[in-house]
This record gives C-alpha cells, structure tokens and sequence, in this order.
C-alpha cells in the first residue's frame, strides 16, 4: 500500500478577518503547496473525475502537467475544454463532481482538483506573459450573425464557442450588468475582477454586448433583424415564495432582494431602494438550505449582524448546496437549524416581522428527486426572534415567452422547452441551455448547455435538418 | 434600418422625439425606439434609466407606434429619477428603455367597459381602452383629478370612448368628488350588469375604493399594480402581493390583476403603499 500524503490545505483568511471584508475567503496555493498537491495524483487510467465533470475537464492530462511545472501547458489543457475555469473553479461544488469520483478518495482525501485549476488559472493571470486566455478565433468569411438572449453562464459559453468558430455573436441583457447568476454571486466567493475579465475576453474575441435590452419577440430576431441562430441562456431568476401567512410583512425579503442592496450601490438600485449597508444588532433568519441561502448567511455575518440563523427543513447531509459553502458558514458563526421549516410570520406591530414560526421536521423515505423528504413533528411548532428574513427557498423560470411562444415553454413553472441533448427548441434556429430548460442548477452545467447548443448550431448552419436535432424526446427537466 | 447592426445603441440612448409638459409636474414623452415599439402591447410597462449609473424606473407604456417606431411615456415629477427624467428636453436622449416588460391587458367578456384612470393613471388607461375600442368593444372613461389643471388625456380618450366624465376633487371642472362616486351615479344608466366590467389605473387608495365598489355591485374589475414595482423584472420580489391567496408578483405575472382578489389590507401595511400614497397626495 502506497503512502499518501494528506491533502494541502490551502491559504484561508482567519475567521476574525473574513468577517471584516468581503474579499476571497480561500486565497488559493503557493507554488510549491500546489505542486505538492497535484504531485498527490496517481494519474489513474480510468480517469473518473474527468467523467464527472459536467465539462468533461482532461483533469489527469493537465494534472500531469502540473507535477512538471508545465504551468503554461496546463493552462492550455483546460482552456481547450472549459470556457471558464477561473469561475468554474471557485463556484464548482467540488465534491460532488470531479473531487467526489476521485479514486484516491475512496480511501483518502481526495484531489483538490478544484484549487489546482484555480491554481493554475491565477498563475496564468499573474504572469505577465501568461497564455492569452482569448481563444483563436475562425476566419470570419461564411460567418453568420447569431444572438444569445441573457448573459449568464450558458450564453457566456455559448457566445465563446460561436465567437470561436468565426461567428458573429450578439448578446442581449435587460440588466444594467452583464453576467447574469454571476452578477449575485458574493465577492468573497467571486471577485468581481474575474468575472470583468472574462466578459472583456469575450468582448476581444468579437462578441457585442447589448445590455437594458429585452427581448420579448424571438421570432423577429430571425426574420427582422438578420440573425441566422438565436440561444436563449435566461436561466431562472424568479425567487421561489413559499406561500406562507404573513410572508409580505416588511423586513422580509427575497434572497436577491437582500443580496443586490448589499452589492449595488445607492444609484444603482431600482426604484428607491434603500441600500444595505450593515446590518448591526439584527436578529438575521435565513430560510433555505442551497449556495443562496449560504451566500445571505455569510453576508448577513459580513454585515455584523447580532446572530444569524439558518433553517432548513431537511438535514446537513441532505443540503442541496456545496459542502465548502455550509462549512464556511459554520466556521464564520451561523447557526444551523437543520429539520426546520417556517409555517408563518408574526409581527408585534402588525407591519414588521418580529418573529418566524416553525417546525421540526423528521425524514421519510426518500421522494422522487432520491432525496428523504421531510415530515413534520406534531406538536413540535416553537418561533425564533427575526428582524430580518431572507428567503432563499431557489428559483424559478421567469416564463417571459408564453404570450408568444407557449410552445416553448412547459408548465408549470415555465421551464423552456428544448432537446437536452441537443439545445434545439421547436422553433427552428432557435436554442435554449442551461437554468431556464433544467431549473436551477450549477455554473458549470449551464456552460455545458451554451457548449452543446453551440456545437449543435453549427450542426444546424452545416446543413443537419431541424427534426433531426429535435428528434429525441423534447422535454423540460421539470417534467 | 434594424436597429442592431452592429453599432451599440447605448451610445446614444433613446431620442426624445417631443416633450409636452401635460400638467405642473407631468410630462408627455415621445421616444424612439422601434424595437420596444414593434413588441408592445396595451397594459405593458418599459424600465427607462436616465444616465449612466442611475436607478431603473418602471414606466406604463401610455402609447405606441410599431410603424412609426415610438413609445410614448408620461412622467410625473416625484422622484430624483422622475425628476432627471423631465428635465430632458425634445431631441435629447434617455440612456435606456427596456422593455416591453409585463403581462399585456386581457379583457374579459364585458360588452361595454368603464376604464377608470386617476391622476396621471389616465395615460396608462389610454391604451387599454383604444385596444378595446379598435376590437369593438363599447367603451366609456372616468377622469379624476385634484384640480382641473392635473386632469389629463381628455381630448385622447374621447377618441375612442362614447363617453368620457371628467371628475375634481375641488369641482374645478366636471362632477366634484371622487371616481368612485362618479362610477356610482353612471351604474344605473348602463343597463345590464352582467355586461359591464371595469379596468382601473391610478392611486392604490383609488383602486381599492374601485374595487370596494365594484364587488358590491357584481361588476368584473381589473386594477394596475404598478405603483408597487421595483425593479420590473420578476427577479426581487419586492412587489409580491396577495391575489386570490397567492403571492404574485406585481411585474411579471401582472401589472393588471383581477380587483376582487388583490389583497388591498396587505398592500397598504407594506411600506412601499405608503409612498404610493404619498406621491399620489404630494402630485393630485
């Protein structure tokens, strides 16, 4: 039996520091731990974290480059697969992907794979003459103007692979700010200078951005406008409302509520919004258990609120978030109240919350998604104190295109509907990945998504008839 | 020419075409911008930013022109945003309209239709009732206003309604005292109930009294929620309100919602009511 060595723990902001700022919490490997760490692979044949990766990441070839110092090379290799491994690395749930099929950890700790590529991603950014992280783009004759409708994480990567093979890309968001989920995303897990980065990349590579532009009539983008292919990346950014009494008490707010006041400056914010700015002696509660829920729990932290508490109606095994995020949180002093679930709100002056009124919950068997569901505990309903309530219940699919378009989308929460395997809608040139076809679910499988919509479009532009991209069974994720 | 071959519109914004100042505080804007023009359609809104930086405001689309390329807004000064807003002359230009934005008004089955406009609510009622009338359907308008001098788009709804009352709260012009009261007296000269329906825009104050009325009297009644909205696109939450028992959404699953199911007692405790109510006190 081989000797292992554990696994190199990386750089963390202390815990009395991380409260005080906003900055990156994981300030990543030195040299010299990154090489020890990647020296920890066994290069495995069977290559399972590469099977893992919804990207499909050549993760041993550049490992092995790694353990050589190749750092220029390494970088190449991942840039061949992945449109974004500097976010991918910090946002990827890790160990439920690549580090979770590791074959060291099946007896070890398994690969920081996750800190490697960060590793290697940051290495390439300081270096002044790191790999250009541009692709080589196609010569542009032949090429056709497509449009890619939202600018999170599926367009992002659907606009790279067009712009790459010599198309001209046109990217449409109604927000002020391009990046879509990745806009929300708290800068101490992702610094806004990365996403700026690759938004600047894209813009290099040919790609136009059109930011304050919604786009309400598909069809007059192919026929009025010139467009020969449109993707639509709108992911799922309508918060989830738990329908419970009193949910429209003041001082409680959406997770995106809570998060854009906190990020967005004064004049940015819509309509009068009030900005956050700290949150000093609030009593703040959570409800949820996913990465937004950990995202307003540690930013209720950062803002120095009295006591941050999270609930969530099943327990820590059975979170439907990363694993590093809730371990954080716990770290950072949040409490977690596993197998709890709010049943209403109370307020003391008839207009503010005062108090969120819960249950304990049991698991039961397991339900349809494979997870136990949650049962409540009779006569188990007590209240905790709030002054603040975050709710964090997930998202849904905005359905922006049912007046027109009602084929596109499956009931009932407007899911759009395309072949999974292939991005096509029933609209012929029409695309959609990522969020708005699955319901909410991870950066990288939307990129994956913009990448296989991508591929398929350039199928479609090659001549491949549309019934054959539509062939397989069309459904929404939600059915 | 399609307005997105490849030079970013952003750098010039959106041209103000003409201004009209309507009232003391409320301006009448007609910009171009063919793309939200050509999508739009009767009861939708747009979010219009000013400058670079500034907050987003959701505005009513109070006319459109797919041929012509325009959109028309009226503005009312009550905010720091409005306020930029209309301190914009003709041929200048805003930095954004997005849109269109919202669900499209859906008429029911009423024969004959009363739209109810309060205040500057009137430019929002306008195209409501002019797609009611161009589908044939029998349309009236009441008109109210503080004084005569903030009632507006008179002459425009007489266009396209039988008949148009016009009401002051100080009897400045027209019947004196409120909408509602107006509605109350014209009830019993419209025949058959189960024909009737009625669509209101204005102060929450106002269509809570509308609906409070129409409910008594069995008549179908639609309210627009778009004092409540924040950032008009379904991605906060801040405006949820409670219809028929469910949290909706005020942008996206309305602005127009059925006026017997809004749960008014629940919107006037939130705080955003009460700056409804106060811009609708502070402007007639």
């Amino acid at each position: 039996m081989r000797d292992v060595k554990p696994r190199v723990q990386p750089a963390l902001q202390p815990v009395p520091d991380r409260l005080r700022n906003f900055d990156e919490m994981i300030q990543g490997y030195a040299l010299e731990d990154a090489l020890e760490e990647a020296r920890r692979c066994i290069l495995c044949k069977s290559a399972r974290c590469q099977g893992a990766c919804p990207l499909g990441n050549r993760i041993p070839q550049w490992i092995a480059e790694l353990q050589q110092g190749r750092f220029e090379e390494a970088y190449r290799i991942i840039r061949e697969i992945s449109p974004m491994p500097e976010l991918c690395s910090r946002l990827c749930p890790q160990e439920r992907l690549c580090e979770g099929a590791c074959a060291l950890g099946i007896k070890h700790e398994p690969v920081a794979i996750g800190l490697l590529e960060r590793f290697v991603c940051d290495q390439n950014r300081a270096r002044p003459n790191g790999v250009d992280p541009t692709p080589a783009t196609a010569p542009m004759t032949g090429s056709k103007r497509v449009a890619a409708i939202g600018s999170g994480p599926a367009s992002l990567a659907f606009a790279q692979a067009m712009a790459r093979a010599g198309h001209r890309v046109t990217v449409f968001e109604r927000w002020p700010k391009l990046g879509g989920v990745l806009r929300w995303i708290p800068r101490f897990k992702l610094p806004s200078e990365l996403l700026d980065a690759h938004l600047a990349m894209l813009t290099r590579m040919g790609v136009t951005f059109y930011t304050n532009t919604e786009v309400s009539w598909i069809e007059s983008l192919l026929t009025d406008e010139d467009f020969e292919g449109v993707f639509i990346g709108i992911g799922a950014s309508r918060p989830s409302m738990p329908q419970l009494p009193g949910e429209s008490l003041k001082g409680i707010c959406s997770s995106t509520e809570f998060l854009v006041r906190t990020f967005y400056s004064r004049e940015e914010l819509p309509n009068d919004w009030e900005p956050i700015a700290d949150v000093i002696g609030r009593r703040v509660v959570v409800l949820g258990g996913g990465d937004s829920a950990m995202d307003c729990v540690r930013t209720a932290l950062r803002l120095n609120a009295a006591e941050v508490t999270c609930a969530y109606r099943r327990d820590e095994a059975n979170m439907p978030g990363s694993k590093k995020e809730v371990r954080a949180a716990k770290e950072e002093g949040a409490n977690l109240q596993w197998l709890t679930a709010p049943v209403a709100f109370h307020s003391d002056d008839g207009r503010s919350v005062s108090q969120v009124e819960c249950l304990r919950m049991e698991l039961g068997p397991p339900d349809a998604s494979g997870r136990r569901s949650p049962k409540p505990i009779l006569n188990s309903a007590f209240r905790m104190e709030a002054d603040l309530v975050v709710l964090a219940f997930g998202y849904e699919v905005e359905s922006v295109f049912d007046n027109e378009h009602f084929f596109l989308m499956a009931p009932p929460k407007g899911t759009v509907r395309a072949n999974p395997n292939t991005g096509a809608t029933a609209l012929r040139g029409v695309f959609a990945g990522g969020d708005c076809v699955t319901g909410p679910n991870l950066v990288c499988t939307a990129a994956r998504a913009g990448l296989t919509a991508a591929q398929h479009m350039l199928r479609y532009f090659a001549g491949e008839p549309w019934d054959v991209l539509t062939a397989a069974p069309v459904v929404g994720s939600q059915a | 020419m399609p307005p997105f071959h490849d030079t970013p519109h952003t750098c010039t914004g959106f041209r103000i075409l003409s201004k009209e100042r309507l009232t003391p505080v409320t301006n009448r804007f007609v910009l171009e911008a063919p793309w939200v023009a050509r999508a739009a359609q009767p009861g939708q809104f747009v979010v219009v930013r000013v400058v670079e930086g500034g907050e987003r405001i959701p505005v009513t689309i109070a006319d459109f022109d797919a041929q012509a390329g325009t959109v028309t807004i009226v503005v009312q000064e009550v905010g720091r945003t409005s306020r930029l807003l209309c301190a914009l002359q003709k041929g200048g230009a805003v930095l954004d309209v997005v849109g269109p934005l919202g669900e499209p008004f859906r008429a029911l089955k009423g024969k004959v239709v009363i739209g109810i406009g309060g205040g500057f609510g009137a430019a929002a009622l306008y195209p409501i009732v002019r797609g009611l009338h161009q589908a044939g359907v029998m349309t009236e308008a009441i008109l109210g206003a503080r004084t005569k001098e903030f009632l507006i788009l008179e002459r425009e709804l007489r266009g396209v309604c039988r008949e148009v009352l016009s009401c002051t709260d100080d009897g400045s012009y027209g019947f004196k005292g409120l909408v509602t009261e107006c509605l109350t007296t014209r009830l019993p000269q419209l025949g058959a109930r189960e024909e009737l329906e009625v669509v209101a825009v204005g102060p929450m104050p106002m269509m809570r009294a509308v609906a409070a009325v129409t409910a008594k009297q069995g008549i179908p009644a639609q309210v627009s929620l778009d004092p409540i909205m924040v950032d008009g696109t379904g991605m906060c939450g801040g405006c949820r309100v409670t219809v028929g028992g469910e949290v909706k959404f005020a942008c996206v699953d309305g602005p127009m919602f059925d006026a017997h199911q809004v749960d008014f007692a629940e919107l006037v405790r939130r705080n955003k009511m009460y700056k409804a109510e106060e811009a609708a006190l502070n402007a007639g």
